[in-house]
């Protein structure tokens, strides 16, 4: 199996040299060698949606960026293994998307749909075209998600 | 370069058929790998390979941490995983023989 080429850091960006562990045609693990909380893993599911956890902690302003890393496994999975993309999971049950979520659904402000369509992963995956929401499964109520897992599909 | 070990997916179906809590078995795998390699994407590569996740199921694991500082406690992780567990059992639950794919010998 051939080994997949160790994307370039980005210019500009303070203690972030990226390792890529492993590389199939369904998983991708990138991280970072000088950061231990620093990573993306990242999958096709057999239903072709782009599944994956980012981190990179703590916020101190150095590390792979988490935007960067979802290019990385993006880059791999649809460039270099010419993989059907069907749509992007969120899939959460902590992290700043989860954050986003119980911050603006607190009260019945907004409906769940709304909170995830201004989480991150809702701007990645809008950036590749999958913009419309699609409800898997959620733990928890408005303000108090415990675990939301959602599907942005074309 | 990540080796998955076949004992360690071997001991998690097994530790599935006794019905074994999700946390315990996490444990498990911490305890056989060292406390230093068993990070979450180790655990969660042990989860995915053992119980054939191709739906991305053992994505929970990332909320949980073993000294209980994750957003997940054991309680959370055990409803989460216990029945994703369950529902592919028919994939893994076979004769060894059968159900060894551990192609994650990569890179680095």
């Amino acid at each position: 199996m051939s080994v997949p080429a160790v994307p370039c850091a980005p210019a500009g960006v303070v203690g972030c040299e990226p390792e890529v562990l492993a590389a199939t045609a369904v998983v991708y693990y990138l991280r970072n060698r000088r950061k231990q909380r620093n990573f993306i893993m990242a999958n096709v599911t057999g239903a072709g949606h782009l599944h994956f956890h980012a981190e990179n902690l703590p916020k101190d302003g150095t590390g792979c960026p988490g935007t960067w890393m979802f290019e990385a496994a993006w880059d791999y999975f649809f460039r270099d293994q010419k993989v059907v993309i069907r749509g992007v999971r969120g899939d959460w049950t902590s992290g700043d998307n989860l954050d986003a979520v119980n911050r603006l659904t607190v009260g019945g402000a907004m409906s769940l749909e709304e909170a995830c369509k201004r989480t991150w992963t809702y701007r990645r995956a809008k950036s590749k075209g999958f913009s419309r929401y699609q409800y898997i499964d959620a733990r928890g109520g408005p303000g108090q998600y415990v675990s939301v897992d959602v599907v942005f599909l074309p | 370069m990540i080796h998955l070990r076949n004992d360690v997916v071997q001991m998690l179906r097994r530790m599935a058929r006794r019905g074994e809590r999700p946390s315990v078995m996490l444990r498990a795998v911490i305890e056989e790998v060292g406390q230093e390699e068993a990070d979450r994407p180790l655990l969660f590569l042990y989860f995915s390979t053992a119980f054939c996740f191709t739906e991305g199921q053992g994505y929970k694991i990332f909320g949980w941490f073993p000294d209980g500082t994750g957003a997940l406690q054991d309680s959370g992780i055990d409803a989460l995983l216990s029945g994703r567990i369950q529902e592919t059992r028919a994939e893994w639950d076979r004769p060894v023989s059968e159900n060894i794919e551990l192609d994650l010998h990569l890179s680095s």
